[in-house]
C-alpha cells in the first residue's frame, strides 16, 4: 500500500493507476490523487475538523468558500452533523474521528483510496456500523478502493474482489468472495474461511437479489427488509420458528411487503445460485 | 513583587552612606534594569534566532553526525563556566557588550536548541505519515504539522533560555558590559553589603519575572485543540 502512494519506493517491478506508471509521476503530485486512511487515522491535533478535511484543497489553492462548501459536503457525506467542523480531533470519538478520516481522504476527490485497517481500532459495534455506511458512501462515490484488513469477514463483506496474501506478501488467491468461498485456493484459503463458509456465503447473499415467491396473504408472518441478507433471514427463521419469512422494501413497520421468502429458496442459494448479478 | 517591597522598605530603613546613597538610588537602579532588560532581550532574541533553525535544520536532516556535532557545541556552551568564558571571550576579542552578548548566547542556545529537536522529533510519526501520504511536501509537513506541534518543547527551552541569560547577564558588568552586574560588584568591591543585596535581589526578581513571563507565553502560544 505504502509502495503505491510512494511512500516506500519499490525496487522492482511496476506500478501502474490508469495505465500510467507511478514512478514516472512526481511523488508528492501522485500523493495527492490518492485518498489515504491508516488504522490510527492520524488527524492533526492542533487543527479543527474543517482545517483538517479542507488542508489538501487548501495546499491546491481552492478559494475559501469552496474548501467550506467542500468541508460540509463530506461532512454530510460521512455522516456526522455540520456544527462538528469547528471542533478538535479530541474532541470526538473513535469511530466519529475515523469518519473524518475517510472525508479527508475523500476532499481533493482522488480517484484512487488506499485504506489500510481503517475500521480495525473500533469496536465490533461501531465497526459494523462504519461498515454499512462504507458501502453505502462507495455507491455514490465510485471510486477504485485498496482496502487492507486481517477481518476475513470484513474483506468478504467490503470486497468485490479480494486478493488472500500468504506470509511474505505472496498472493495466495486473487478472486471474488463467492468464488473464493465456493473454491479455495488450497488450504491456506481454506483455513481463512475457517468453520461455517456456507453461513458466510448466505451473508453475501442479498434479498434483492433473490428472487422472491409472492406474498402469502394475511399477517402474523415475521418481517425483514429486502437490504438484508439470506443469513439474516435464516436467523431470523431460526428464531421466529417459521419456514417463511415477508420481505419488506424497506426498514420499519409500514414498509410495503414485497414478496416472501421461504427455507427452501434459502437452502437453495448456499447450495450454488449465490451470487452478486 | 513582596521581595521587592521588603527590599525597598529595608533600603529605606538603612542609614546609607555616600557611596551606597550614589549606587542605590531610583535613577542608578532605572537604568541599570533598562540596560539589564536590553541585554536579556538582545540575547534571547539572537538565541532563538540561531538555536530554533539549527534545531529545526538538524532533524530535518535526519543526520546522526550533524545531531552529534550540533549537540556536543551547545553542550560545551553551557559546560564551560559563564565567567571564565565571558572573561576568555573579552581576552580573545576585546571588553563591551557585542562581546558580553557573544557569551551569553553560547551559554544559552543549548536548552533551545535541545528543545527544538526534541520537540520536532517528538511529533508522533502517524501524523508525518499522513501528512506525507496526502501529499503534503516535506517543507509543508514541516510548517503545518512538525512546528507547530513543537511549538510547546520549543517555548518551554525558550523559556529556560530567558531565565538563564537574565540570571547570568550580571556577568556582562565583568567586561564592561552594563546591567544590573555593575551595582553588585560595585557592592563586592566596596564592601557595601547594601548595594550588593539590592542589586541581587532585583536580579532574581527579574529571573522570577521573565520565568512569569515565559509560563505566560507557553499558554497562549500552544496550539488548540490539544
Amino acid at each position: 500500500m505504502k509502495m503505491i502512494n510512494r511512500l516506500i519506493e519499490p525496487t522492482s517491478g511496476t506500478i501502474t493507476i490508469g495505465g500510467t506508471d507511478v514512478l514516472t509521476l512526481d511523488p508528492d503530485r501522485h500523493r495527492r490523487d490518492i485518498g489515504y486512511v491508516i488504522q490510527q487515522i492520524g488527524l492533526f491535533p492542533h487543527k479543527r475538523i474543517e482545517d483538517n478535511i479542507g488542508l489538501m484543497p487548501k495546499v491546491l489553492g481552492w478559494s475559501r468558500s469552496r474548501i467550506r462548501a467542500r468541508v460540509a459536503e463530506l461532512l454530510e457525506l460521512v455522516g456526522l452533523p455540520a456544527d462538528y467542523a469547528r471542533r478538535y480531533p479530541r474532541e470526538l470519538s473513535g469511530g466519529q474521528q475515523q469518519r473524518v478520516g475517510v472525508a479527508r481522504a475523500l476532499a481533493a476527490d482522488p480517484s484512487v483510496m488506499l485504506m489500510d485497517e481503517p475500521f480495525g481500532a473500533t469496536d465490533p459495534i461501531t465497526r459494523d456500523h462504519l461498515q454499512n455506511e462504507f458501502l453505502r458512501l462507495q455507491r455514490e462515490v465510485r471510486k477504485t478502493i485498496v482496502f487492507v484488513t486481517h477481518d476475513f469477514d470484513e474483506a468478504l463483506k467490503m470486497g468485490d474482489r479480494i486478493a488472500v496474501l500468504r506470509p511474505r506478501s505472496v498472493i495466495a488467491q486473487y478472486d471474488t468472495p463467492e468464488a473464493i468461498l465456493a473454491a479455495p485456493a488450497d488450504d491456506y484459503v481454506a483455513s481463512f474461511i475457517g468453520a461455517g463458509g456456507q453461513l458466510k456465503k448466505l451473508a453475501l447473499l442479498r434479498l434483492r437479489d433473490v428472487e422472491l415467491a409472492p406474498a402469502p396473504r394475511g399477517g402474523g408472518l415475521p418481517r425483514i427488509a429486502v437490504e438484508a441478507t439470506a443469513r439474516d433471514a435464516l436467523d431470523l427463521m431460526l428464531g421466529e420458528g417459521s419456514d417463511v419469512v415477508l420481505v419488506t422494501d424497506d426498514f420499519g413497520d409500514d414498509a410495503t411487503v414485497i414478496g416472501s421468502l421461504h427455507l427452501q429458496m434459502v437452502m437453495g442459494a448456499a447450495a450454488g445460485k449465490a451470487g452478486k448479478p | 513583587m513582596a521581595g521587592l517591597l521588603v527590599l525597598w522598605l529595608w533600603t529605606r530603613g538603612q542609614r546609607l552612606d555616600s557611596i551606597e546613597a550614589r549606587n542605590v538610588n531610583g535613577e542608578v537602579i532605572g537604568s541599570q534594569v533598562l540596560e539589564h532588560v536590553e541585554l536579556t532581550l538582545i540575547c534571547t532574541a539572537l538565541t532563538i534566532a540561531i538555536a530554533v533553525p539549527l534545531g529545526i535544520a538538524v532533524s530535518v536532516s535526519r543526520s546522526r553526525v550533524g545531531r552529534l556535532v550540533v549537540l556536543s557545541l551547545g553542550n560545551l556552551g553551557q559546560a564551560i563556566p559563564s565567567v571564565g568564558l565571558i572573561v576568555l571571550l573579552a581576552l580573545v576579542i576585546s571588553i563591551g557588550v557585542g562581546t558580553a552578548v557573544i557569551a551569553l548566547v553560547a551559554y544559552a542556545v543549548l536548552p533551545v536548541l535541545r528543545n527544538t529537536m526534541v520537540g520536532i522529533e517528538g511529533v508522533d510519526p502517524v501524523l508525518t505519515e499522513a501528512a506525507r501520504g496526502m501529499g503534503l511536501s516535506r517543507l509543508a509537513v514541516l510548517f503545518t504539522v512538525e512546528l507547530p506541534l513543537a511549538v510547546p518543547v520549543i517555548l518551554a527551552g525558550v523559556r529556560t533560555a530567558l531565565v538563564l541569560t537574565v540570571a547570568s547577564a550580571p556577568l556582562a558588568a565583568l567586561i564592561d558590559g552594563g546591567g544590573l552586574g555593575e551595582g553588585l560588584f560595585t557592592g563586592l568591591t566596596l564592601n557595601r553589603p547594601v548595594i550588593s543585596v539590592t542589586f541581587g535581589v532585583l536580579v532574581a526578581a527579574l529571573a522570577l519575572f521573565a520565568d512569569w513571563l515565559g509560563m505566560l507565553a507557553e499558554m497562549f502560544l500552544r496550539p488548540k485543540g490539544m
